[in-house]
């Protein structure tokens, strides 16, 4: 069963009550909240994602809730607490959605440790090929991988690409997309059909609003995939779709150094992506046109079965 | 004579002499050169003088043994050296 299949009232009442237990691929969190906003946004972005029973052992169970009876009312506040332990400082309550999306991520970077954790975007074609964009912010990561699940990719992560250290292959968990600022345009432009949240204004990151999943790529988070190509991307205005080869000892280096648990794992972790960049083709990407970029991708996965 | 320390924590990752080693002691990842590899592959199969470095390392990357050679692995050896990954071979007291 899929969230989508309850009512607005239901998925409110779910949240008020002993809380809503998505299954996102690997994990799943249970989240519980009253604020009306939250279940708004909860209901649209995770429409198509698995329902869990109430009663499903869930890894992670996530409270949003005002942090006083007098912020319901002077500017109200959202703060989140881990099972019952109060996380980070409160945020303007219109900002709830964020705070859950970013407090999801932070769980799994912190806690998931039985995978390499990238910070990458991975999409993936239908025949289970995937490529790894691992990019810090403002290089165009999210908006890249969204125009690419716009285009056919499936999106598996537009965040942490997870390795699992059992099989090596990637693990989604189809969330929506993270989009900030300009991006928002871009994408709206690029694709109209695309479907945005409401946009959280005045965060740490700017003004940002999610990309809600594609209905196939929220039913097949439980596909892994394979990563077959590794591509590290940049944006430069006005630039041509520019892709170049890159040496895989530095591709790993410079993976090593956007992963999150790469030195808590130790060897596991350097064996985990030394075999991810030895079965990947590694390249450097520039680009200043979304449509030039999918057709670059688009030759990248035709040239290689 | 230079002798390799721990070979058994250093774990290799090669791709057509482009290559990282994982060090477990550090816990650090390195990208070593092709000249990097090779030195350190001869060490730790068994000690060597510097001399004797230069002409395995130039036989076996067909080269010729030169002073930029020699300058290069001197650069190489000092940088293994402030790893721990090497030491001075002394006799036995």
């Amino acid at each position: 069963m899929t969230l989508g299949r309850l009512s607005a009232q239901q998925v409110s009442e779910r949240l008020a009550g002993k809380g809503l237990a998505l299954a996102t691929g690997p994990f799943n969190f249970r989240v519980r909240s009253s604020l009306p906003e939250l279940a708004v946004a909860v209901q649209l972005q995770y429409q198509n994602h698995p329902l869990l029973p109430d009663d499903a052992f869930c890894d992670c169970t996530l409270d949003l809730a005002a942090p006083s009876m007098l912020r319901r009312w002077l500017r109200p506040q959202v703060q989140v607490r881990f099972d019952g332990q109060l996380l980070f400082e409160p945020l303007p309550q219109q900002q709830a959605y964020a705070l859950l999306e970013w407090t999801m991520n932070w769980w799994i970077s912190n806690y998931a440790h039985q995978y390499l954790l990238l910070h990458a975007a991975v999409v993936a074609r239908a025949d289970g090929r995937a490529v790894v964009l691992p990019a810090p912010p403002g290089s165009g990561k999210s908006t890249l991988c969204a125009a690419l699940t716009q285009r056919g990719w499936r999106l598996l992560s537009d965040e942490m690409a997870m390795i699992s250290l059992r099989d090596g292959l990637v693990y989604g968990m189809a969330r929506p997309v993270s989009l900030k600022n300009q991006s928002l345009d871009v994408i709206s432009r690029f694709e109209p059909a695309a479907v945005l949240g409401a946009p959280a204004h005045d965060t740490a990151k700017g003004t940002v609003a999610h990309l809600k999943t594609a209905t196939a790529d929220a039913l097949n988070v439980d596909c892994p995939a394979r990563a077959a190509w590794v591509v590290f991307p940049r944006y430069v205005a006005q630039a041509p779709a520019a892709l170049s080869p890159r040496a895989k000892a530095d591709s790993m280096l410079e993976l090593g150094r956007n992963a999150f648990n790469y030195s808590l794992l130790g060897l596991e972790g350097f064996n985990a992506l030394a075999a991810v960049v030895t079965n990947c083709d590694c390249f450097d990407f520039s680009y200043g046109q979304l449509d030039d970029a999918i057709a670059v991708f688009e030759r990248l996965a035709a040239s290689k079965a | 004579m230079w002798r390799a320390v721990a070979a058994h924590r250093r774990h290799w990752q090669e791709w057509g002499g482009d290559s990282v080693v994982f060090d477990d002691a550090s816990g650090e990842t390195h990208r070593f050169s092709p000249l990097a590899a090779a030195a350190m592959a001869w060490i730790e199969e068994q000690p060597h003088s510097t001399a004797s470095l230069v002409k395995c390392i130039a036989r076996h990357l067909e080269v010729e043994p030169t002073e930029e050679l020699l300058h290069a692995l001197g650069a190489v050896l000092d940088q293994f050296c402030e790893l721990d990954w090497i030491e001075p071979l002394t006799p036995a007291a």
